[in-house]
């Protein structure tokens, strides 16, 4: 079973349109996929149709008892793909819970519970360090970092990176990551600057390739369907088939950080 | 201001916060029953600890060296209890050395490079390591005083819904001899921070948090003997200072052995 989060420490730069159009693309390749909606906001809850509001069990449950996890998974109307739902109560783990030791571990071990039910597991990350966003790189094999072409959002990913930096140098937990640009429009002089800004900085982490702009990705989350499902033909669909491919392929632009001992 | 929320240092907050998170609690290791925790702690509780004529036949070849080499003796007062005890805190390790190299003396934590908060207690220079380390909150001087307690508790800091005894570590690390000198010292004004250790058990009152850094285990001079001063775990010579065994200094605290007249 292979875990992979999506994660960024800013909002908007499409975490959910990565995770669940992998997660299509996936599933349609006869994946059988589990997407986890880590996000209080809930907006891959949403995108499935459920409102995070009334869900009466969800990812808030495991953190009650972390033997749970078959318990509170919500199949979907596509084939292969399953969602553990968010609820607004998650929200509240960070004042419930603090910085308790082992919190951070909470997904992970409730995962290995689910071991071989799932050939590939993402998660899907709210914008905000946090308990949730902890247990999700803690739990990780991989991690998407999807980045909007643009300044702020570069910013956004050096902080994030920072972050994952710690993480790595504590030793505790290792995992690769691949810097994903996102919303690349090539019409705009900020978009391609950004992206030569990207190259330059991120080199080696970064896919050599961009997912741009495309309207489809509205519509698809409008009808509550993974692009891939809604429009495969579409820009937007084949953009992330081509990354899915590269993801599967051990790309050597994905390289494994060390722990950097100084 | 009443306004103010106790807040640890930004520069250890996310640090912190990641390491806590992502220990793996002891008693959830599925290979390590809860009952085989205990028997690694055990030790470190029955450990007598230094009684004030331990640190009498401690302190004294330090003193006498001080006296034959007065231009080593600085001219503030503080400071030079303070070097007194760092020099004996090495001195101590020196002594240990050989036995180290055999018998190790490294607590389970530092069997691999660790993360060590470097703080401050009347200028003696602390290191606690980040796998013992809950926390660091500023020192906002509201404690509730507990009357007939010993000079160094300070009484009940309530953090995060939980009342966690303060005790002024200066008072306790610093050698008997030497806390004549801080009788003129008020410590809710020289305290800045409160360290919390062993599942905030226990918070020590110091003046100052520094740096996070990573120690080799080869750079700590460990003791493998702990019959005296058993928080001090070993000494960092290149950075001159005392690495706190965080559940030593609470076993001594628990058991009482610490108390002084």
């Amino acid at each position: 079973m292979h875990i992979w989060a999506v994660a960024n420490q800013k909002g908007g730069v499409g975490k959910t349109t990565t995770a669940v159009t992998l997660a299509g693309h996936l599933a349609q390749r006869g994946k059988s996929v589990l997407l986890i909606d880590m996000d209080p906001h809930g907006s891959m809850t949403t995108y499935f149709g459920h409102d995070p509001d009334c869900l009466e069990q969800g990812l808030y449950t495991l953190f009650q008892n972390t033997s749970q996890a078959k318990e509170v998974i919500l199949p979907t109307n596509f084939e292969n793909l399953s969602l553990l739902p968010a609820s607004t109560a998650l929200a509240t783990l960070d004042r419930q819970l603090g910085a308790q030791e082992g919190k951070g571990l909470v997904i992970k071990n409730a995962l290995k519970s689910l071991e071989g039910e799932f050939d590939y597991v993402i998660l899907d990350c709210p914008p905000l360090l946090g308990i949730l966003m902890v247990n999700a790189l803690a739990a990780c094999e991989h991690l998407l970092l999807p980045v909007q072409t643009e300044f702020l959002a570069m910013k956004g990913l050096e902080r994030m990176l920072r972050t994952i930096t710690m993480i790595l140098k504590s030793g505790r937990h290792s995992f690769d990551y691949t810097i994903v640009p996102t919303m690349f429009d090539r019409r705009t002089r900020a978009s391609l600057e950004a992206l030569r800004s990207m190259r330059e900085q991120f080199g080696t982490e970064l896919w050599d390739s961009v997912i741009p702009v495309d309207t489809q990705f509205r519509e698809a989350s409008r009808v509550g369907k993974p692009l891939s499902v809604m429009a495969a033909s579409s820009r937007g669909a084949r953009a992330y088939e081509a990354l899915l491919d590269r993801l599967l392929g051990q790309a050597d632009n994905v390289r494994h950080l060390q722990l950097v001992t100084s | 201001m009443a306004d103010n929320s106790p807040l640890v240092d930004q520069k250890l907050a996310v640090s912190m916060f990641l390491d806590s998170l992502m220990r793996e609690p002891e008693e959830e290791l599925p290979t390590v029953p809860l009952a085989e925790t205990v028997p690694f702690e055990k030790p470190v509780i029955s450990v007598p600890i230094l009684t004030p004529a331990d640190i009498a036949v401690d302190l004294s070849p330090v003193e006498e060296e001080i006296a034959v080499v007065p231009e080593v003796i600085p001219e503030v007062v503080v400071e030079t209890s303070i070097e007194v005890v760092q020099d004996v805190a090495l001195a101590e390790a020196e002594q240990t050395e050989t036995e180290t190299e055999i018998a190790g003396g490294r607590p389970e934590w530092a069997s691999e490079p660790f993360q060590v908060m470097l703080f401050n207690v009347a200028g003696l220079s602390l290191a606690v390591p980040l796998v013992e380390l809950n926390g660091v909150v500023e020192w906002t001087g509201e404690v509730t005083e507990m009357p007939g307690h010993s000079p160094f508790y300070m009484g009940l800091m309530t953090h995060l819904d939980k009342s966690i005894p303060v005790v002024d570590t200066a008072r306790l690390v610093l050698p008997a001899e030497k806390l004549g000198q801080l009788a003129g010292d008020d410590p809710k004004e020289r305290v800045k921070r409160v360290v919390l250790i062993d599942e905030h058990r226990w918070g020590l009152a110091c003046d100052e948090v520094n740096e996070v850094i990573t120690l080799e285990p080869d750079q700590v001079r460990w003791r493998s003997s702990r019959t005296k001063r058993a928080w001090l775990a070993g000494t960092v010579v290149e950075h001159m200072c005392a690495l706190v065994d965080g559940k030593a200094f609470s076993a001594m605290l628990e058991d009482g052995s610490h108390k002084r007249n």
